[in-house]
């Protein structure tokens, strides 16, 4: 009896052990070396992790001993929360991905990022377009990788095909169009609106197009007024929701749109439940993960937000890049890794995922024909406004981002909507934001 | 996911721990009645019980990043430990003060030193209320979500709450790959139940009384 | 044992409990009166008090804190009470439906929410619909139900276990019905535990959190003070509002304790008081 609990007791001891032996380094407090290169981003699906795979592989084996380790978070998550968390870890990332705008702007000001002039290749920079690259003070923070169509609208080819459709050139042709899918059966657009930066972004496009850049910018500043004749345009959402554009019972019941999250939607469109589907141009690389994965049962084409009667066909995109963190322990091999990543190499394997590349000869390797037409809207387009998540302060974007869902499950009418928004930025102000 | 189970069997392992060792120490010092201020910090660990963890939340990551553990197991394992402490306190100590003064000096005529006392007598004394302190320290510890979203960036500390929500927002349609992440959260305690439900069910019991 | 041996006792878990508990609270409470924008920390007053009081956003949390409130003591305490009681009798088959029941309360609550929230998942899960606008928070809080009402089962059947049966025995034989049985003498008797139950579901609907989270962390109609306190202090960083709202709700809970724990002296006295 005692010597049985005696074993016992020795086999739970070793059994402890066994397992600190196994796994207790988990518990070490780890200081960052100069091998150990953390890189945190948000490529998510299959097809642009194998590409950062292979680079990571190739760079490792041309820098023996050094290792890269990738930290990958959902971008809605890097967006709203993980892009300033990050800095609070003990564990930093060396380098990391970011939206141009208002974030890179605060990570310069906290001293997070780092001139990356004195570790770069002599000519790397001349293989850029001269816009793409921004000094700051004859310093250079941050590295283009793509730029990023925000609103783009998909649909099924072979849909469109069989009842005849066009992609419409106005936005009186595309709600004809909506109407007409309809009357067919089918839903429209599947949208999820349930984190309020999908349908927000789309409604930033609209203001974009019938405002243009500055004065849709200026809605967005804090302390400016709100002038409601600048939200007319917004009116194109309730007239959407009214038509029954994100609705159909039987596959989305009405109202079902604030409820739905994004990748929700996304697959819904995916798996051939709705003509149309409104996401920006990374979705090429969720397109390509279900080619692979054969389950797309149709073709895709895309088209880009149609502008109303006697707007400018703006585009809503934000560029994407790298920057590399002071704290690093070996800023060269940080710099050498994104030299690799931007390299043509891979570059021209991002750009079959729909990645609009900075690089000069973009146009030579960009052969996706979903990606080429991408390249086309951004060549010709005459405004780009900024997708209000990542162009200004997130309190404030949050705001809009509030009324357009609001408007959109009609809580808000849009005669009310300036009032709204400048009470609420009001409020921002009285808190101190 | 791996990862995720062995930091969650860590974290909760080492709060548990920590919190029935603590505790029965300060529960054991608690139940003498002469112990100074006693019926204060009963009242204090009472408050404590009952203090939402909003309260504490916001200034502690700046604590733990300056105690230099943020990031690490440890930003869980002592946050969890004090969290838990409370209910753990307040039951030891109602357990000991119904405990027999016999027993103590019995032991001291016995010349048993303090620290085999306590090893030796006094946790094997207590062990229903040890059961029950560590079957509640575990659930609430593995299933804790809210600091351990805020407290660990690092994907390789993650436990398996926030890791599971990661996972799935990155995985949103591998079905079967959720699943298994799913079950791998909720066997275990499932598991750990049906063996222990009365155990549980006494410290749900017990907890919520006292 | 010593003096000192007591206090060297006593004083690891008060380090503990100081250092992670009530020095961060304190400091919660002080960064309530500062602004936390950028580098500079200037001292605010009570103005994100003041703002608190007007805020529409925290109204319509606190107002959603409420309803949940009043929601799960429904669905938690009263369908606790209910199921107690339909299994009072100590039977084989009663010992595994408590089992039964009780298990969800072992689930962690991120766990509830994603299975329940792919299950109400427009256009894929099986009730499409649940998580609209207008029934949200009720599905979060029969969701809640479904996985707390066996815990308070728990409760009140420790209660029911402690009538003595001699009362019972007599309430019989004087040909009370179940029903008279019930409200004339157990429920009486289960006061206490009432309390401790009431206790929980009050300061638990303050503290909630994970559901709301992982089902709904960005629409206004199921936001409540702790999801807005944490999107305060993450998206927002504004540590200053966070901790405003963190003190406000710490306040909440703590006095829906004191009122619980007033209510129950208040009563006792006057039944001390009365005829009896």
């Amino acid at each position: 009896m005692r010597d049985a609990r005696k074993l016992k007791r020795w086999f739970g001891v070793g059994f402890v052990t066994l397992a600190f032996v196994l796994t207790g380094h988990r518990l070490a407090l780890t200081q960052p070396g100069p091998n150990r290169l953390k890189f945190a981003h948000t490529f998510t699906t299959d097809s642009e992790r194998a590409i950062l795979d292979a680079a990571v592989a190739e760079f490792e084996r041309g820098h023996p001993g050094v290792k890269i380790e990738q930290i990958i978070s959902n971008s809605e998550v890097y967006n709203t929360v993980g892009w300033r968390l990050q800095f609070q870890g003990r564990n930093q990332p060396d380098l990391y991905f970011h939206w141009q705008g208002f974030k890179v702007e605060y990570c310069l000001e906290r001293g997070w990022a780092m001139d990356l002039t004195p570790h770069l290749a002599p000519g790397f920079l001349e293989q850029f377009v001269p816009s793409a690259i921004q000094k700051q003070n004859g310093a250079l923070y941050f590295l283009p990788q793509s730029i990023d169509i925000s609103n783009l609208v998909w649909y099924d080819r072979d849909r469109f095909a069989r009842l005849h459709l066009h992609e419409p050139g106005t936005l009186r042709e595309w709600l004809r169009l909506c109407a007409q899918l309809r009357q067919n059966g089918i839903l429209p657009l599947a949208q999820g609106n349930r984190d309020l930066w999908p349908m927000g972004n789309f409604a930033a496009e609209l203001l974009g197009q019938s405002l243009g850049v500055e004065k849709s910018g200026r809605l967005f500043q804090p302390h400016r007024p709100i002038n409601p004749e600048y939200l007319g345009r917004l009116q194109t959402l309730i007239e959407m929701r009214d038509l029954g554009c994100f609705d159909l019972s039987g596959v989305l019941e009405r109202g079902a749109i604030g409820g739905l999250g994004d990748i929700d939607a996304k697959v819904l469109f995916l798996s051939g439940r709705s003509a149309q589907h409104i996401l920006g141009s990374w979705f090429l690389a969720d397109v390509q993960d279900a080619r692979s994965k054969d389950e797309l049962k149709f073709s895709i084409g895309l088209f880009p937000v149609p502008p109303g009667d006697g707007e400018t066909d703006a585009l809503t995109a934000v560029t994407t890049g790298f920057l590399v963190n002071p704290t690093t322990r070996n800023p060269k091999a940080a710099v050498e890794f994104l030299e690799l990543l931007l390299s043509r190499k891979y570059q021209s394997e991002f750009a079959k995922l729909g990645n609009l590349s900075a690089r000069r000869d973009a146009v030579e390797f960009t052969s996706d024909p979903l990606a080429k037409r991408m390249l086309e809207l951004l060549a010709t387009t005459p405004v780009i406004v900024p997708p209000p998540d990542t162009g200004y302060r997130p309190e404030q974007a949050a705001v809009f981002y509030e009324m357009c869902g609001k408007l959109l499950t009609g809580r808000l009418g849009l005669p009310h909507a300036a009032e709204y928004w400048a009470k609420e930025k009001k409020n921002l102000a009285r808190k101190g934001l | 996911m791996g990862a995720y189970f062995i930091n969650s069997l860590w974290v909760t392992g080492l709060s548990a721990a920590a919190v029935v060792c603590f505790g029965a120490w300060a529960g054991f010092a608690l139940s003498k009645a002469r112990f100074p201020l006693r019926k204060f910090w009963l009242a204090l660990f009472f408050i404590g019980m009952i203090l939402p963890v909003q309260s504490y939340l916001i200034p502690l990551t700046g604590l733990l990043e300056k105690l230099g553990v943020h990031d690490s197991l440890w930003a869980l394992i002592l946050p969890y430990t004090a969290q838990n402490l409370p209910v753990a306190i307040l039951l030891f100590a109602a357990f000991f003060v119904s405990l027999p003064a016999e027993l103590e000096e019995a032991a001291k005529l016995d010349g048993v030193r303090t620290a085999r006392f306590y090893f030796s007598i006094l946790l094997p004394v207590a062990r229903p209320a040890v059961a029950t302190i560590v079957a509640i320290t575990c659930l609430n510890t593995w299933n804790e979500f809210l600091m351990a979203m805020l407290f660990i960036v690092d994907p390789a500390m993650k436990t398996l709450p926030v890791g599971m929500i990661a996972f799935e927002q990155a995985h949103n349609t591998d079905y079967p790959a959720l699943l298994a992440g799913l079950s791998l959260i909720s066997v275990p305690t499932l598991l750990v139940y049906a063996i222990f439900n009365k155990q549980i069910i006494r410290g749900v019991i017990a907890g919520a009384v006292k | 044992m010593t003096r000192r041996g007591q206090i060297l006792f006593f004083l690891p878990a008060l380090l503990v409990f100081l250092v992670f508990v009530l020095l961060p609270s304190t400091q919660t409470l002080i960064d309530s009166f500062y602004s936390h924008q950028g580098i500079k920390h200037p001292f605010v007053g009570t103005l994100y008090y003041r703002y608190a009081v007007t805020d529409p956003k925290f109204h319509q949390s606190l107002g959603n804190n409420l309803k949940y409130l009043l929601w799960t003591l429904l669905f938690e305490v009263a369908a606790g009470l209910a199921l107690a009681v339909g299994l009072e009798k100590n039977t084989r088959f009663n010992n595994f439906l408590r089992v039964a029941f009780f298990s969800p309360a072992v689930l962690s609550m991120v766990v509830v929410g994603l299975v329940f929230g792919f299950l109400f998942k427009d256009g894929v899960g099986v009730l499409p619909g649940m998580l609209n606008e207008g029934r949200a928070l009720l599905t979060i809080s029969v969701i809640s139900g479904w996985a707390s009402a066996g815990f308070f089962m728990v409760i009140f059947l420790a209660g029911l276990a402690n009538v003595p049966e001699d009362v019972l025995e007599a309430a019989r034989l004087d040909g009370a019905s179940a029903r008279q049985t019930f409200w004339r003498i157990k429920l009486p008797l289960l006061k206490e535990v009432i309390y401790v139950a009431l206790l929980i579901c009050f300061t638990g609907a303050f503290k909630a959190f994970d559901l709301f989270w992982v089902l709904l962390q960005n629409q206004e109609h199921t936001s409540i003070v702790s999801t807005l306190l944490v999107k305060e202090v993450i998206r927002f960083d504004n540590q200053g509002y966070g901790s405003t709202l963190a003190v406000i709700l710490t306040v909440l809970v703590l006095l829906s304790v004191a009122i619980i724990i007033g209510a129950k002296n208040l009563w006792r006295r006057g039944e001390r008081r009365g005829p009896l």
